[in-house]
């Protein structure tokens, strides 16, 4: 198992532009955007899982869709293997689909309700033209028995609807998996199954990516499913990268305010156990309105002058973990 | 077997699963069976669609039926004309000023209602359902562009413009079907346009574009399965629309000169009588159109109750 | 004396649909008092939301209570009629429902929805309503010159936290939240309970928790009953049940659940699905996927036995717990199966 650098992304930035009024315009105000990224940069290698975390409004959904080019970043570079996909289009950018695939939240939505299970695996395979019809069923029941959907062909003709929660989403997975992937993108893949069924799905994602050397990208708001499944974790906060490293450092020892809040305010199934809190105030502001200086400093209780004035980047506190902070905690 | 949720068993047909290529069109023959399936299930849809099958069967065999032409003029045996006949056994629905046989008349008139209904409401959904699967989902320019037409032809009134048309490209069957779909497109494009902006937001269509598809697939194999309904919906609205608007046509004499229709009858029947027309001639062919135009209406009224909270299947 | 707050005794509850009637409450009892904190704790399907509407009798149109008795200090509400159920609801019990934040009017002013809600509720002019409003705002938190602003501009927990108002606004002695912090993120859902947890001991507020979250029933609620497939199979006093679970079950879900502290381990994944409802198995509902089921756990429904003071399960092996909780923390224990099931 090399350690292949699969994705990367260099400062990667994304702004929305809103529509102004014709009013404003002929005002001659100033174009709004909706900076849901603001310049991030991290690595995913073979075999490993990337977590990323943060509250709604960070960004992390953003992050997955240019991860996968289904966005063209404004600013910034992302290569994949190597190739700088940016800026790719047309039938380079088809190639690539191939390799960089997704699974999504909703089970029950993210299947084609008209499509039997069969069409839905098989879809990817017809779109990138694998005419041979026996290839197709190979692969599909290939992909269905990866996804531990057994036996494979009894469930070629049955439809979404006659399907479980957790079934359905393996079914995304089979198909996620149909064109052999080297990159694959969850994002909250478990948020809304039962729980008793939540651990099947997630080790099999994590199986999957050792076993096939995929890179991974976990999206969740959910710390401790992230915990349970990823190598390294990003806490994101208003399109901006506030901590990075190893899962179990970042969970044990947080460094940054926010992370600290974050991790301090997950409940506990324990009765007995006091948690103890990290007061912040205030709500996320708008994307469009992103406070000078350090984007977390008005919540912050610990902010200084200089986090009202200058932008902290990413500063290493650890040999592995970076901080965007000018006073990380212990 | 295999298990499902809920505890059932499904039996599958593991001998032969469908992975052909043509299983492809398999969402569609699926959806068109469903629907069916539901409307027969309501009340008033059952009697549509028994009514509507009786007049195809009726279109279809209706010269085998008809006892005379349709514009045969018919003699008594002593060589008199038999001018304006009240109903007889010779003549169950009487005869016309000219002598024809009015039961005949009706009989042979359903073929061509049926025909110009039939096309044209094809045509309307056709045209309707790709302009608002287009401007569904590019939005943008193409989208404003399309739906300032639609406006347009919101604001042109159907007869006026049909009157127009006809009397510069003359009478005939295609006139008639090219008036109505010009004009009648509109509706099914405004409804079919709103369901595509709510359908390709959700997660299945982003799932299948990350895939790779093209747009092309992405609209007519995997949106387009699903506005199926409502555009059979529209479908079933655009025949009751389409038989009014040929009795209009025909009933104003701009119908086809050699064919005969139930609006032509009734243009015969004013033209010679005027409002003293017999109860024989006029009332047949204006309960055919009453008849054809509600049973179109009944089955979209069976389906409307399905097809608005989409998917039920949950 | 603590004279019984609520009590529910052998509840039944019945959906009337095309093929057949669905039990989704099979015959639960489970008792509160003044000021407590029950959580009502499931996957879905298991009947705790149909519960909770029973004891507000919102039922839907098909539902109906089959037989029990839901006895609201000490008086029966399942023979009551509309007229009498209009005085205990909002007044003495209030619920908020799944997603409340989302069926907040948006056309109208928030001060007016709540507002709206009391008048619906007690006779008394708008003027004093409004009063009440600004009191309720303060209660729970929120900047009193919002209220005449519209829902789409608060943000998710504030518009929780207007939904909060509204149930509080009659005084209720009881509130039933449904999924309260389900849609919220992480900081905002910590803020919410807490303050809950405080108003709560403030108005000795009695709350049913209704989640499938156990972190925020075991950080809210001193008892708790542990529901599957319209049955109470773990009930009692909260520590008892998380720290000495007696139903294979509970020990299931304890250990499918990830924390965030602790050592990391292994999470287990239970195979296959609840039963169908309209054809439910004649013995426990959870056999088919418990490894620890017997021939007799198919056949013969268990009753709820006592095993500690205010513990309670229904379970036929409960001799074999302790076997079973050693067991129950190891993924391969719950992938063995009598008969093979994917899901």
């Amino acid at each position: 198992m090399s350690n292949h650098i699969v994705l990367e992304m260099r400062n990667v930035k994304k702004y929305f532009p809103v529509r102004m009024g014709l009013l404003k315009s002929l005002v001659g105000a100033q174009a709004q955007y909706i900076k849901a990224v603001d310049g991030i940069s991290f690595t995913i290698q073979e075999g490993k899982v990337m977590g990323l975390a943060g509250e709604s409004g960070c960004g992390k959904t953003s992050t997955a869709m240019l991860t996968l080019r289904m966005i063209p970043p404004t600013e910034g570079e992302i290569y994949y293997r190597g190739k700088r996909i940016s800026d790719y289009e047309g039938s380079r950018l088809q190639e690539f689909r191939r390799s960089a695939q997704m699974v999504f939240q909703d089970p029950y939505e993210s299947l084609n309700p008209r499509y039997t299970v069969f069409d839905t695996v098989a879809e990817p395979l017809l779109i990138h033209k694998f005419r041979d019809r026996h290839e197709r069923e190979a692969r599909v029941t290939r992909a269905l028995e990866q996804a531990e959907l057994r036996p494979p062909q009894r469930f070629f003709e049955v439809f979404p609807h006659e399907l479980s929660g957790g079934q359905r989403q393996r079914v995304a997975v089979a198909r996620a998996l149909v064109l052999e992937p080297r990159f694959l993108v969850a994002d909250e893949p478990v948020s809304m199954l039962d729980i008793s069924i939540r651990a099947g799905i997630l080790n099999l994602l994590k199986r999957l990516t050792v076993d096939m050397g995929l890179a991974g990208l976990y999206i969740s708001h959910d710390l401790s499913l992230i915990r349970h499944i990823c190598d390294t974790t990003a806490i994101m906060y208003l399109g901006k990268i506030v901590e990075i490293g190893p899962t179990e450092s970042i969970i044990i020892s947080p460094r940054h305010p926010y992370s600290c809040a974050l991790l301090a305010a997950v409940p506990v199934p324990d009765p007995e156990y006091t948690r103890n809190r990290l007061e912040v105030k205030g709500e996320i502001p708008s994307s469009l309105d992103i406070p000078e200086g350090c984007r977390f400093h008005p919540r912050c209780p610990f902010a200084q002058r200089i986090c009202r004035e200058n932008e902290p980047s990413l500063m290493e506190v650890t040999s592995d973990q970076q901080v965007a902070c000018y006073f990380p905690r212990e | 077997m295999v298990h499902l949720k809920c505890g059932y068993w499904k039996r599958d047909s593991l001998n032969k699963p469908r992975t052909g290529r043509m299983a492809h069109a398999q969402p569609y023959f699926k959806a068109i069976w469903d629907q069916i399936g539901i409307v027969w299930e309501d009340t008033l849809g059952r009697i549509g669609m028994i009514l509507l099958f009786f007049f195809i069967l009726l279109a279809l065999f209706g010269p085998f039926i008809a006892p005379y032409g349709a514009y045969e003029k018919c003699w008594t045996p002593d060589g008199k004309l038999e001018r304006m006949q009240s109903p007889s056994w010779r003549h169950p629905m009487g005869t016309t000023y000219y002598g024809r046989d009015v039961l005949s008349q009706v009989i042979l008139g359903t073929r061509q209602v049926v025909i110009v209904g039939f096309v044209s409401a094809l045509m309307v959904v056709v045209v309707g359902t790709n302009i608002g699967l287009v401007c569904g989902y590019y939005k943008g320019n193409v989208d404003n562009l399309l739906m300032r037409l639609t406006d347009i032809v919101y604001g042109i009134p159907f007869l006026p413009f049909a009157i127009v048309l006809i009397s510069i490209i003359g009478k005939g069957v295609s006139s008639i079907i090219i008036a109505i779909v010009l004009i009648l497109w509109r509706s099914t494009s405004r409804v079919i346009r709103s369901q595509v902006l709510s359908l390709r937001e959700r997660p299945f269509v982003l799932a299948v574009k990350v895939s790779g598809a093209s747009d092309f697939r992405v609209i007519y194999k995997h949106i387009a399965p699903n506005i199926l309904p409502m555009a059979f919906l529209y479908a079933s609205f655009a025949i009751a629309w389409a038989v009014a608007a040929e009795a209009s046509i025909s009933f104003l004499g701009l119908g086809d000169p050699n064919t005969i229709s139930w609006g032509q009858i009734l243009f015969y029947a004013f033209l010679t009588q005027g409002v003293t027309s017999p109860y024989w001639w006029i009332i047949p062919p204006g309960v055919c159109i009453m008849l054809l135009v509600m049973s179109a209406f009944f089955i979209g009224r069976a389906y409307e109750k399905v097809a608005n909270p989409q998917l039920r299947e949950r | 004396m603590s004279s019984e707050f609520l009590r529910i005794e052998d509840l039944v509850i019945q959906y009337k649909t095309r093929e057949g009637f669905i039990r989704a409450v099979d015959d639960i009892s489970f008792s509160m008092e003044e000021g407590e904190n029950l959580g009502l704790v499931g996957e879905s399907g298991c009947g705790k939301t149909t519960a909770a509407k029973a004891v507000m009798k919102i039922l839907p149109a098909n539902g109906e209570i089959a037989c029990g008795r839901i006895l609201f200090r000490g008086r029966d509400i399942v023979p009551m009629g509309p007229k009498e159920m209009r005085h205990l609801r909002w007044r003495k019990i209030a619920m908020i429902p799944q997603s409340a934040m989302n069926s907040l009017d948006p056309v109208h002013r928030v001060g007016d929805q709540i507002v709206e809600a009391i008048k619906a509720h007690r006779t008394i002019s708008t003027k004093q309503a409004k009063m009440r409003v600004q009191e309720l705002f303060d209660i729970v938190g929120l900047d009193t010159n919002r209220i005449n602003d519209y829902p789409h501009q608060f943000s998710g927990g504030m518009k929780q936290r207007v939904i909060i108002a509204m149930a509080l606004a009659l005084d209720p002695s009881l509130i039933i939240a449904d999924e309260l912090t389900t849609a919220l993120d992480v900081l905002v859902q910590d803020r919410i309970l807490m303050q809950l947890n405080e108003l709560q001991h403030k108005l000795n507020m009695a709350m049913i928790v209704i989640t499938h979250d156990i972190s925020v029933v075991a950080e809210t609620c001193s008892r708790v009953a542990i529901m599957y497939a319209g049955k109470i199979l773990e009930y009692g006093d909260l520590t008892k049940v998380f720290k000495n679970p007696c139903n294979p079950y509970t020990l299931g879900l304890l250990s499918a659940f990830p924390s965030i502290v602790g050592k990391k381990r292994e999470l287990i994944s239970i195979s296959g699905f609840p039963p169908n409802l309209l054809h439910p198995p004649m013995g426990c509902r959870f056999w088919e996927r418990c490894p620890f089921s017997t021939e007799r756990c198919a056949q013969e429904s268990p009753p709820m036995v006592k095993v500690a003071q205010d513990h309670f399960t229904a379970c036929l092996e409960i001799h074999r717990i302790e076997e079973m909780r050693s067991l129950a923390t190891r993924p391969e224990t719950w992938r063995t199966r009598l008969k093979p099931l994917k899901g």
